[in-house]
């Protein structure tokens, strides 16, 4: 049985909608996901291809627009793993935040880490420019402590670590990103795998 | 309870398995696997779910896929079938999934003794 206009019609449509929303990917890609969708329509189809039969097929992949948006946000979570940069893992993060409050947590948090990381890498060319502004501190009293970069250091503290602070401060903070960077990947890998389902696991 | 969806979320964490696990018989494509999945009970995705994923296992270089045209078919097909490093992820997530399992039913049978 061949497809009736109404039919070739319906399908060219969803597959003209669907590829519209999958602008922001490359047009190599663009055109496989729509081919293969298509491919799908017709396979799914088969010998009955009525137009109430298309209807039920194209419910089961949803709208065309909210279809397009999983491949899109699958794809850039991908390269954003891929790149293994904090800053491109960071950015998807958050944008996937959105899919739970664990997500949003967990980014929040990992932000936070880079910044204190980034904090510490950035007193070593502080230290040079100015010396006496950044160090730790101990004293004037038993239990006061300071540490960083300081406008006005605490009067009386004695500065325990001197030039050290930069060779410390770069190694400290080189292992924060390591550290922030492999609980980035983890965090897009647990999003990715829900991502890829979001669907539904059951049909 | 509502058991539909714990189904589901189980479902979730096995769908990259059960397609790996396809594919390492021969090359299919997409609705192939979606029919195979649907024949065993308890197993089905979404018609929705299935492109996405297998979408991505190519990205991550765990597929490879082919254009085809079958006898039967008026149209082309997109094969996929699995690569060295995606047969070696299947032959990982299933020694897991296994141990997984053995937990699960000792807990069950046994009350964890």
């Amino acid at each position: 049985m061949t497809r009736t206009a109404e039919v070739n019609a319906m399908m060219n449509n969803y597959l003209r909608r669907l590829r519209w929303g999958l602008s922001p990917l490359s047009e190599a890609d663009r055109q496989e996901i729509v081919r293969e969708v298509g491919s799908h329509l017709i396979d799914r189809l088969g010998a009955s291809p009525s137009a109430e039969n298309l209807h039920e097929e194209l419910a089961k992949l949803g709208a065309p627009e909210e279809y397009a948006r999983q491949f899109v946000e699958s794809f850039d979570l991908s390269s954003a793993i891929a790149s293994g940069a904090p800053w491109p893992m960071m950015r998807q993060a958050f944008r996937m935040a959105g899919s739970g409050a664990l997500t949003a947590l967990h980014s929040a948090g990992l932000l936070v880490l880079l910044a204190v990381s980034a904090s510490l890498m950035a007193l070593a060319p502080l230290k040079l420019v100015f010396p006496q502004n950044v160090g730790v501190w101990l004293g004037p009293g038993r239990y006061s402590f300071a540490a960083g970069f300081l406008a006005h250091p605490p009067l009386g503290g004695s500065e325990v670590l001197g030039y050290w602070i930069i060779p410390a401060g770069a190694l400290l903070g080189i292992g924060l990103l390591k550290i922030s960077i492999v609980l980035l990947r983890r965090l897009l890998l647990t999003v990715q795998e829900a991502a890829d389902h979001r669907a539904g696991g059951l049909s | 309870m509502n058991i539909n969806r714990w189904k589901s979320q189980l479902m979730k964490g096995a769908a990259e398995l059960a397609c790996l696990a396809i594919l390492r018989e021969r090359p299919c494509y997409g609705v192939e696997i979606l029919e195979t999945l649907s024949s065993l009970q308890g197993l089905e995705i979404s018609d929705g779910s299935i492109y996405p994923l297998l979408n991505r296992l190519q990205r991550d270089g765990k597929l490879e896929a082919a254009w085809r045209e079958d006898e039967d078919a008026i149209h082309p097909r997109k094969y996929y079938r699995l690569t060295p490093l995606g047969r070696a992820a299947l032959g990982e997530m299933v020694n897991e999934w296994r141990g997984f399992s053995r937990a699960v039913d000792r807990l069950i049978q046994g009350g964890g003794q």
